[in-house]
């Protein structure tokens, strides 16, 4: 069988061998490639290769980036870690400050409380304060929770 | 991204997440040099160390909840992927000329054939971001990790064929942008 009695090879095809060829070595645009449209193809294809051969890392990059990519590593878990530690501080001071705010609420509203309870003489005053006491108690909870939602 | 030998990733993913820290520089030497080669085609050279080491510092971060539903490599690769989104994000975000890459990479020195192939690569690049998402994949797929044209077809869910006919297509459109910038 002769050259000439071969089927021309479908672009398709022959793009893809000479991509093949061309991730191997450098090689020319081959000549039985006749139609300028797919010379053209393989010229891209040419170039794509020549890139692609010296993409590759040399192993003293990979040493360099692997020894980086550890230290990146570690930084990150101690600054994960300082940064866990300093919420933990956060929170723990918050949660003590209003347990203390709430605190000083009651012991302050007790005696009010007592003595509107007591007496005949208790007046419209007395009870408005223990009210607002109240009030008062209701918000540092409610600050508390809101407080703890956040976290 | 292509499982060398059957030194199995699993086992490295298990080991790394039964606590063994060093399984995983198995994993990253197995795959580094697909994951480079892929951002190097995508990213100014200055910048391909930092989004390379990122990816893999993203893969660390995220291989505990890793359930092995795709294959390491196919995982990575969406990583890969997202990064180098997130780059150009960032960079939009900033507002930096679309140019600005081609001078990132022309401040890196370089002579003769390096720097053909360096000039070769900025046009390349610029070219790549300008086709579709589908004809990029399949340039990178063979071009930046090297795989074979029924392995692609065998990722891609399609016959030979319709691969062929996808990178011929993909070549074309490529062709048509580099055109555009001579």
């Amino acid at each position: 069988m002769t050259s000439s009695n071969k089927k021309p090879q479908n672009p398709d095809d022959l793009l893809a061998e000479f991509a093949d060829r061309v991730l191997e070595e450098e090689a020319a645009v081959p000549a039985a490639a006749a139609d300028p449209e797919v010379r053209s193809l393989l010229a891209t294809v040419q170039r794509l290769g020549r890139v692609a051969r010296a993409e590759d890392p040399d192993q003293k990059t990979v040493g360099r980036m692997q020894a980086d990519l550890k230290q990146r590593l570690s930084r990150s878990r101690s600054d994960t870690g300082h940064a866990w530690q300093s919420q933990q501080t956060r929170q723990r001071l918050s949660l003590t400050f209003a347990s203390v705010a709430v605190f000083a609420v009651i012991l302050l509203a007790i005696p009010i409380l007592l003595s509107g309870n007591g007496g005949t003489e208790a007046t419209a005053g007395i009870q408005t304060q223990g009210a607002l006491v109240l009030v008062g108690i209701g918000c540092m909870i409610a600050m508390v929770f809101w407080l703890r939602r956040r976290k | 991204m292509t499982a060398r030998p059957a030194a199995s990733d699993e086992i490295l993913i298990r080991q790394f997440k039964d606590g063994d820290r060093n399984a995983f520089d198995g994993l990253y030497q197995r795959y580094l040099p697909a994951v480079y080669r892929r951002v190097r085609f995508v990213i100014p050279e200055a910048d391909v160390e930092d989004v390379t080491q990122e990816v893999f510092i993203a893969a660390v971060r995220s291989l505990p909840s890793f359930r092995g539903e795709a294959q390491f490599g196919t995982w990575l690769r969406t990583l890969t992927n997202n990064k180098v989104a997130e780059y150009y994000r960032k960079r939009n975000r900033k507002q930096e000329a679309p140019e600005s890459p081609l001078l990132d990479d022309l401040r890196q020195p370089s002579e003769g054939n390096a720097a053909k192939i360096m000039e070769d690569r900025i046009i390349l690049r610029a070219a790549l971001r300008r086709i579709s998402q589908q004809h990029r994949e399949v340039i990178l797929l063979r071009f930046a990790e090297g795989m074979q044209f029924n392995e692609i077809a065998v990722l891609m869910g399609q016959n030979l064929e319709a691969t062929k006919s996808l990178f011929r297509r993909a070549i074309a459109a490529l062709r048509t942008h580099l055109d555009e910038r001579q």
